[in-house]
């Protein structure tokens, strides 16, 4: 299989810069982008033409399509897209101010859906191209003190499910990728945290000790990089794929008590189709 | 039972009037909110003092505090807030306009997540209070084309409503999402937005709209649902979610069937992935 050319955003650091370095390791070439650019100068001193650094934040919009057309330029084509750029807005649902709520969705769910707009018209013409969109098992299930990441998640996961719809007979793949716990920083400190109101903080202890259990044996991000690989290279790749042990027990479990709930219920939404 | 105080946003039309209507007529009261306060005249006519008309932009977070804060002080108490308001984006979602994708959210989004917050302030303080998030089916399945945006604003509102489900419940505060099937609003009539066409997808929007118009199954009647949302802010122990509608739950079964299939198939590469 000849070398593919990828576009991946949030390159700087976590699974972004893990699945550039795959992808360069095995002579494919990768436009990183960052907003500090500086971030990708060890890859470009070890990768040299392989790679293409471009500066961008995804929440601008122009910049995005400038971006995704750059590197098409430049490489003659793009094969594989990744939205990896994002990060973990933490806080109850009351605590969030409106900045904080708003700057969660324009990075992990517009800064998403602009690059991808700038990949389709590539893919289209190709008549080929693979979209990726780091979602996670937040982005399936939702947990107290992460609600509007879960909300950017969930957000992410509709539009990419209708879009596979509309892009398939284009023959372009997407491709959700949700993982579960791994040793990345997205908890730490690439993570932003709300002022935390008073009388949550019983709430928080609860929450805080409810997350230390589900990333008590955290995945190891290096170890992604070849799943990556083998979803990229896939004939027919999935919708959504699982990174790591725990999340399909946990999608399971979630969708199981829903369905009972609805079921429980499901008199009364008969009785309201009239 | 005593008589609710209710507070449903766009109350000029759809599922937001009938229900607005239906906890009038039992004698409870509703503050009703539009964006044409003309549009809610009929209401203040006939049912007086029992319905306050509040004009409202749910995209305006200043006003949605203010008005959440006007209803409680005018009635005394909330007993269970409706974020009704909202609409659907059509189009493919290459065709989307940032405008187009941008104002999604802002009235199907953050103008819920507005109210939210200020409904749940409220009813934190009173210890008790009932918030009804109307999401759609379609904010839990989205394997078709064309609606992309509106599936993405909802399945938003499904998961920040669930973590604040958890977040307040101790508080005394229940949440429940409204979760139409189809129905005979004029949801993708007049209410609806369209982004520009693309040429390059003019047959599947050929299709698409051939399937909107003549749909497989006849659609629900909305004035049948009244009885179910009293139902639900009746209850005890009111629901997370519950569907409206006969035909949904089947449909959403087989989707998470067909996740949960392809989850398995992959599931060895997914566990080679923890490291």
């Amino acid at each position: 299989m000849a070398e593919k050319v990828w576009f991946i955003t949030g390159a700087s650091r976590g699974f972004g810069r893990e699945w550039a370095i795959a992808a360069l390791e095995r002579g494919d070439k990768v436009a990183a982008t960052a907003r500090d650019i500086s971030t990708l100068d060890d890859l470009v001193d070890k990768y040299g033409d392989l790679l293409l650094p471009l500066k961008l934040d995804v929440t601008d919009y122009d910049a995005d399509f400038a971006a995704v057309a750059e590197a098409h330029a430049h490489f003659g084509r793009l094969d594989v897209v990744v939205n990896n750029a994002g990060y973990g807005q933490f806080g109850f649902i009351e605590e969030l101010t409106q900045e904080e709520a708003r700057a969660q969705i324009e990075t992990n769910l517009f800064g998403a859906l602009w690059v991808t707009q700038a990949a389709l018209p590539f893919f289209r013409e190709q008549g080929s191209g693979h979209l990726l969109q780091v979602s996670s098992i937040g982005g399936i299930t939702a947990f107290q003190n992460i609600g509007i990441y879960n909300a950017s998640k969930w957000a992410l996961e509709g539009f990419s499910q209708s879009l596979a719809a509309e892009v398939g007979p284009f023959g372009v793949h997407v491709t959700l990728i949700e993982p579960g716990g791994f040793s990345t920083d997205w908890g730490g400190s690439s993570a932003l945290h709300s002022t935390e109101l008073p009388d949550y903080a019983d709430a928080h202890a609860a929450a805080a000790a409810s997350r230390a259990a589900r990333y008590s044996s955290p995945g190891n991000p290096s170890a992604t990089s070849d799943v990556i690989l083998a979803i990229v290279d896939a004939d027919e790749p999935p919708l959504r794929i699982f990174l790591g042990e725990t999340p399909l027990a946990t999608a399971k479990a979630d969708y199981a008590s829903r369905i009972a709930e609805w079921e429980k219920w499901q008199h009364l939404s008969s009785a309201a189709q009239g | 039972m005593a008589g609710k105080i209710w507070f449903i946003t766009g109350a000029s039309r759809g599922f937001g009037r009938e229900w607005a209507v239906a906890a009038l007529d039992r004698g409870d009261k509703v503050a009703a909110t539009a964006r044409d306060l003309d549009t809610l005249t009929d209401l203040v006519q006939k049912y007086g003092d029992a319905v306050l008309p509040i004009h409202l932009d749910v995209t305006d977070r200043e006003a949605d505090i203010a008005a959440v804060a006007q209803a409680k002080q005018h009635f005394g108490r909330l007993d269970v807030v409706v974020n009704n308001a909202g609409y659907g984006q059509f189009g493919f979602i290459e065709e989307l306009s940032e405008k187009d994708a941008r104002y999604q959210f802002e009235v199907n989004v953050f103008g819920v997540l507005w109210v939210t917050q200020a409904a749940i302030t409220v009813f934190r303080e009173q210890g008790f209070g009932h918030l009804l998030q109307v999401t759609s089916m379609g904010g839990l399945v989205a394997s078709g084309p064309l609606l992309g945006i509106y599936h993405s604003s909802k399945w938003a509102v499904e998961a920040f409503s669930e973590a604040a489900a958890g977040e307040t419940k101790e508080f005394g505060v229940k949440v429940t999402m409204i979760e139409p099937g189809a129905f005979g609003t004029d949801w993708s009539g007049p209410s609806s937005m369209h982004a520009e066409a693309l040429p390059a997808y003019a047959r599947q929007r050929g299709i698409a709209e051939e399937r909107w118009a003549n749909p497989p199954v006849a659609a629900g009647d909305p004035s049948a649902t009244s009885v179910a949302v009293l139902a639900v802010v009746d209850s005890d122990d009111p629901p997370l979610r519950l569907l409206l509608g006969a035909r949904p739950l089947p449909i959403i079964k087989a989707d998470y069937e067909s996740r949960i299939a392809e989850w398995d198939k992959w599931n060895d590469v997914s566990v080679a992935a923890q490291g």
